[in-house]
């Protein structure tokens, strides 16, 4: 045992990182190029080795004498036979298929005769490859090379795209320099992803935490790039908050700017659409129309904002656009479907991801506090829940009627910092929202309306705004630094990590942003926020659970 | 009888041409039979060879030869040879047919005793015998080699052979004999026959005659032929081998790696308890034994890591039913559990005892489980006591070892007892041992049914079942009996530490539990602060991390929390279910959390603090027993019925009273009756839903 190490790795591929180790910048660093950190709580964060992060490394060019060197010159004790193994068997797996253009032509090229005859014995490769230009070379039809990726993928040998990319429609655009300037991390992302305009680079995914600044990061590429570009986003909203910061920090102007949502159908030289937009139809039956705006213009960029809640259309859609180059931006490659390897195939490789605490140490996402407070149901409503089938009993929890009460009094002990209250019932918010005086948005509410609002909460004109579960995604409020969650969906850990979200923008003075979370006591909805609960201690986040009759210790002093 | 009646002088000269012939010609002239022609294309080159050295003798017409009578003998040696290969696989069957091919039932009874009378069953003994180091060392040491012999030999007057020819007559004889001996034990292997005219230079050809002779005929040497057909001599092989191997087999340390430490008894056993607190097991009728579903539940709350654990040690561990039987079993004799009734029904269930065992701080749980079975506390009690200290009946082994143990020990106790404890006391150095050879090593210099005391031959003073086995199959027991004692004792009582060596090699080191175990220290040292039993980590997301290894740390923490592995890593989860049923066997969300206090580097975050508390806090009690109603048609009868029995009733509702006392019941019925109530009674079966009718 060498306890100048920072690293345990496990024989089931997870390893385990001591936050308080001398060295564990270094290891954390070197983790990241080839392992997914699974897990942040506070003391040992556990990372996880997979065939996907060997890969991921292996396109940024690492070997696996390099991965394995890295870990066993971290590893506290011996690094397990099965890890060293198969690490070495992924690592080795990675660029042994290349696409590759030849006279204009895409080839599939393998590195011996053998794999090239054993993916020919794999009806779902072999149904791909065009004719066989030699013992290890084949034709491949333009259509296919997003498919034959997706396949080769499945089959555990990835393809190196190198058959490069389309220019698209040349566009000039500066980033306003006089307006802003890129922190290191978002310039050091966009350069890793642009490559320096090889087809080594110009596909992949930058992971950044909620706040720190994603949209900028896409700005920055779409500059270096300097072509026509789609932007594919998750709501109406976020589309408006990516065309305004277009406008804001880039040298477009605003007739170059197109929003393709329901309301409006500009279709300009930089166009920002939905995911709900793209995947809409007529019927089940129906084709998607509005996919064909991928072929519209000849993009030379698609930038996919959330990339975690890719839906399927999109990613079929995807397939056929593996000539354009492609930025995925997320603050976690972990999705709930469990297609990261699709992403990884179809968007790209992870090309950059910056830890959370490090922007936190550096100030540029704010520090968050989480707070859970129980509260009793009242009489009735106990009666009313032990009374009631399983699947109607999280509802009667999730709408306590006293969580109005303690809203208020949160409220109260927070009265300069603005902010939101969630829940997921309508019902439950709109009561809330009339007993409290406080605006609500909901799905039913005009977008007009959405928009006044959180320009009100953005300027300080609104220090309170209601919102269902619409406001979980992409909706930029920068002042909130206090959200109280009144319901949720179960036990989504994606819900609680968008909602958290919303609040770690960085914030003038303390940079302190609170979360509490109202939950019944001793009731199911309970032991949803318990998953919650494990979510966000993973993630890294101070977590304190209060009872009703402790509220106030746990909320802080009444300033009055 | 193809090996007695030979010339040895004339055989190896023999054997000196027989090597310089083609495989082939070899072949041919082994299978033909006496009279059998060839032809000369057969032999080819070697023919006329053949014919000089009088291996064959020419037909009359000179085209074709058939076998020299000079040579039948040495032929048919040859074919013996080639149909029983007992140095080419040394096994108990070719031994057995080897006897049966040269020697008739006189030469080979009398081996054991030279006393028709006493041949009784004596052929597996004969077999043993021969194989044993005694048999070769009786005749190497012996003072009177030629009484020796004759022990051996069984006289023409009661039935002996008579041209059983005497081969020791002479000194000369004797010595040739004992230096063939020695020279086939210090070659390690056999030898061919060709090398012992030059091995034993100098010795009268006539006396080495003599002395192979007696060698083969007593079975100290035997004559087999090599893999290209060439004629050998040696000794047993396996006997060859213990002889070489010497008597300072050293174990020594070696470098390990991947190291599995922990009690899993100690854990099978609190999980028990925990389950049992749950839940009481239900006993089949007039029997001891659990009832299917219930030992499925209680296999469910062992830990499954073991299996993980037996696949990195490579050392099997016992299957999970065994576990809890043998759990089950250590509960019982502990009065932990006990078999009562509850609700009309045998159960095992948890006693006061086992609970307070549950709850008890780490170092006294352990002293609990492992004191009564320490081998030295056992044995000095009975010294102390003026008893022949018996392993057999020992508590600590009775249950632990195997059979085979406890029966090698009932004749022969104190050196078994000694000869066990020492092998383990081999291992209290620093570092590991390759288990392996720990027990290669022990089964050969430190076994007590090789090495009787007092020197006398072992095999006599054997109980009748080990009597009649070999020294290999002695050698074999005792190295089981060793494994499984590490299985069964050693490691899952904590005593040894497992890791992986070199070349995967298993390899263990004797932990502070086991030199108590055996006597050889008596603290337990089964510490678990963070600074002596490593670092744990109790994490906000309810995980609990070993950066270092603690056994003792992992004892604790199992009895509340799901495991999730050993070692080192996340070991375990603080769950809901898990703190519930700890809460259920006894434990107070207090206890829990000063032992995670105590075990953790860390501050227990406030939400596991607080969850932890709520978890054991969720824990209601309720109490269900039968009570007597008594439903009255009105209010007012109801009225008269509380009047008539005093204090006696308890009104639920306005017509239905609750009886206080059962045992009251026929004075109110005499009461009532008075009044004119009449009572008609109902059954608790008409009272009940009606029951599915049974298939």
């Amino acid at each position: 045992m060498s306890s100048d190490r920072p690293l345990i790795v496990q024989s089931d591929f997870q390893v385990l990182l001591e936050v308080e180790h001398p060295r564990f910048e270094e290891a954390r660093d070197r983790l990241l190029v080839f392992a997914q950190l699974e897990k942040a709580p506070e003391h040992v964060h556990t990372w996880r080795i997979a065939p996907l992060t060997i890969w991921n490394a292996c396109s940024a060019g690492a070997t696996a004498d390099s991965l394995i060197t890295s870990l066993k010159e971290l590893s506290r004790y011996e690094v397990p036979e099965v890890v060293e193994r198969e690490m070495r068997e992924w690592a080795e797996r990675f660029g042994r298929v290349e696409l590759v253009r030849v006279d204009g032509e895409l080839r599939l090229r393998t590195d011996t005769p053998f794999l090239a005859e054993q993916l020919l014995r794999r009806d779902s490769v072999a149904r791909l490859l065009g004719v066989r230009r030699s013992e290890r070379e084949f034709e491949l039809p333009l259509a296919v090379r997003g498919r034959i990726k997706q396949t080769l993928v499945k089959s555990g040998f990835p393809a190196h795209d190198l058959a490069g990319y389309a220019a698209g429609t040349p566009l000039a655009v500066e980033l306003r320099s006089e307006r802003f300037s890129l922190r290191d991390y978002q310039a050091e992302a966009a350069t890793r992803f642009h490559s320096g305009g090889t087809e080594r680079g110009g596909s992949g995914v930058i992971v950044l935490p909620c706040g720190a600044g994603k949209t900028v990061v896409g700005l920055a590429a779409l500059a270096r790039i300097g072509a026509s570009t789609l932007i594919l986003t998750t709501s109406t909203t976020a589309v408006r908050q990516w065309i305004a910061e277009i406008l804001d920090k880039t040298t477009l102007s605003a007739d170059q700017v197109g929003e393709y949502t329901g309301d409006r159908k500009a279709l300009r030289p930089v166009t920002v659409t939905t995911y709900q937009v793209l995947t809409w139809r007529p019927s089940k039956i129906d084709a998607f129309p509005h996919l064909a705006v991928f072929d519209e213009q000849n993009w030379g960029l698609i930038v996919y904002d959330e990339v975690h809640t890719l839906p399927a259309p999109v990613f079929q859609a995807t397939a056929g656009l593996q000539a354009r180059r492609r930025l995925g931006l997320t603050a976690t490659l972990l999705r709930e479907d469990g297609r990261e390897d699709d992403v990884f195939a179809l968007i790209g490789p992870k090309v950059h991801d910056v830890p959370w605490r490090v922007l936190e140490s550096q100030g540029w996402i704010a520090k968050a506090r989480c707070t859970e407070i129980r509260l009793p149901l009242p009489i009735e409503d106990a009666v009313r829940y032990d009374a009631s089938e399983e699947r109607d009993r999280f509802r009667i929890a999730a709408e306590n009627p006293a969580k109005t009460e303690l809203v208020a009094r949160i409220l109260a002990r927070h009265p300069d910092e603005s902010g939101l209250i969630i829940g997921v019932y309508v019902d439950q918010m709109t009561r809330l929202a009339r007993e409290l005086g406080i605006p609500l948005i909901s799905g039913g509410t005009a977008q007009r309306k959405r928009d006044e609002l959180y320009a009100a909460l953005r300027s300080g004109r609104l220090r309170t705004l209601a919102v269902t579960k619409i406001a979980n995604y992409a909706v930029d409020l920068p002042d909130a630094s206090l959200a109280i969650q009144v319901s949720g969906t179960f036990g989504s850990r994606q819900e609680e990590a968008q909602r958290l979200g919303r609040i770690l923008r960085p914030k003038r003075g303390s940079n302190q942003a609170h979360f509490y979370t109202l939950v019944s006591k001793d009731t199911t909805e309970q032991q949803f926020a318990l998953a919650r609960q494990r979510f966000l201690c993973e993630q890294g986040y101070a977590y304190r659970i209060a009872d009703y009759a402790d509220a106030d210790d746990a909320i802080g002093p009444n300033p009055v | 009888m193809k090996l007695l009646d030979k010339n040895w002088i004339d055989f190896v000269r023999r054997v000196a041409h027989w090597s310089s012939l083609r495989p082939r010609s070899r072949d041919a002239l082994r299978s033909m039979k006496t009279g059998e022609k060839q032809t000369r294309d057969v032999f080819g080159a070697d023919f006329d060879r053949l014919l000089e050295t009088r291996f064959l003798e020419p037909t009359a017409k000179g085209d074709a030869a058939r076998p020299h009578p000079e040579a039948h003998s040495f032929l048919r040696a040859l074919r013996a040879f080639h149909r029983v290969p007992v140095l080419r696989d040394p096994r108990d069957e070719t031994l057995r047919a080897y006897l049966g091919e040269h020697f008739n039932d006189t030469q080979r009874l009398g081996l054991v005793a030279n006393k028709p009378h006493a041949w009784y069953g004596a052929d597996p003994l004969v077999r043993i015998r021969i194989t044993s180091q005694a048999h070769l060392r009786g005749f190497l040491d012996a003072a009177d080699p030629q009484r020796w012999e004759r022990d051996r030999r069984v006289p023409a007057n009661l039935g002996g052979d008579e041209a059983d020819r005497p081969s020791l007559g002479s000194k000369g004889a004797i010595d040739a004999a004992r230096r063939i001996l020695r020279e086939a034990i210090s070659a390690g292997a056999p030898i061919p026959f060709t090398e012992l005219p030059q091995r034993l230079a100098g010795v009268e050809p006539i006396d080495w005659e003599n002395g192979l002779h007696a060698c083969l005929r007593f079975c100290l040497l035997f004559a087999d032929v090599d893999a290209d057909g060439v004629p050998i001599v040696g000794i047993w092989p396996p006997l060859a081998k213990r002889l070489n191997r010497g008597t300072t087999l050293e174990v020594a340390a070696v470098d390990a790696r991947t190291k599995h430490g922990g009690i899993v008894r100690l854990e099978d056993l609190s999980a028990l308890l925990v389950a049992l607190s749950e839940a009481p097991a239900r006993l089949k009728a007039n029997e001891h034994e659990v009832f299917a579903r219930d030992f499925e539940r209680l296999g469910e709350a062992l830990d499954d890591s073991v299996g993980a654990m037996e696949l990195a040690s490579g050392i099997a561990f016992e299957s999970r039913p065994a576990r809890v039987e043998r759990a089950l079993n250590v509960g019982l004799a502990r009065a932990w559990f006990a078999r009562t009734r509850d609700d009309g029904k045998n159960v095992v269930s948890v006693t006061d005892a086992g609970r307070r065992w549950l709850g008890a701080d780490s170092d006294e749980r352990v002293r609990g489980l492992l004191g009564p079975l320490r081998i030295a506390e056992t044995i000095d009690a009975r010294h102390a006591r003026g008893l022949r200290a018996n392993l057999g009946y020992a508590d600590c082994l009775h249950w632990l070892l195997p059979d085979e143990f406890l029966h090698s020990t009932s004749q022969d106790g104190e050196s078994s007892r000694e000869a066990f404890l020492r092998a383990w006391r081999e291992l209290d150095r620093d570092g590991f041992f390759e288990i392996g050879r720990w027990l290669e090593h022990a089964a050969a210099t430190m076994n007590p049914l090789l090495h009787a005391e007092n020197g006398r031959d072992a095999l006599e003073f054997l109980p009748w079942e080990l009597r009649h086995r070999s020294e290999d199959e002695l050698e074999r027991t005792w190295f089981r009996m060793l494994a499984s004692a590490i299985a069964d004792w050693m490691w899952p009582f904590g005593g040894i530490e497992l890791a992986v060596g070199e070349q995967g090699r298993t390899c263990m080191r004797l932990t502070p539990i086991g030199r108590y175990l055996i006597g050889a220290g008596e603290r337990i040292e089964h510490d678990v602060s963070p600074v002596a039993a490593g670092r744990v980590i109790v994490q906000p997301n309810f995980e609990v991390v070993f950066l270092a290894p603690s056994s003792a740390a992992e004892a604790v923490i199992a009895r509340f929390c799901t495991r999730r592995g050993r070692g080192v890593g996340t070991l375990f989860e603080i769950t809901r279910d898990a703190c519930r049923v700890a809460s259920a066997a006894g434990m107070s969300a207090d206890q829990a959390l000063e032992e995670l206090t105590r075990v953790s580097a860390r501050a227990i975050p406030q939400n596991v603090a607080h969850e932890v508390r709520a978890w054991f806090g969720s824990i209601v009690r309720v109490q269900m027993s039968n009570v007597e109603i008594v439903r009255c048609p009105d209010a007012a009868t109801a009225r008269r019925v509380a009047s008539a029995a005093g204090g006696k009733v308890r009104a639920l509702t306005d017509t239905v009273l609750e009886l206080l006392d059962g045992s009251q019941r026929s004075v109110l019925d005499r009461a009532l009756r008075k009044q004119g109530i009449f009572v008609d009674r109902q059954s608790a079966d008409e009272d009940a839903q009606p029951r599915r009718r049974r298939r």
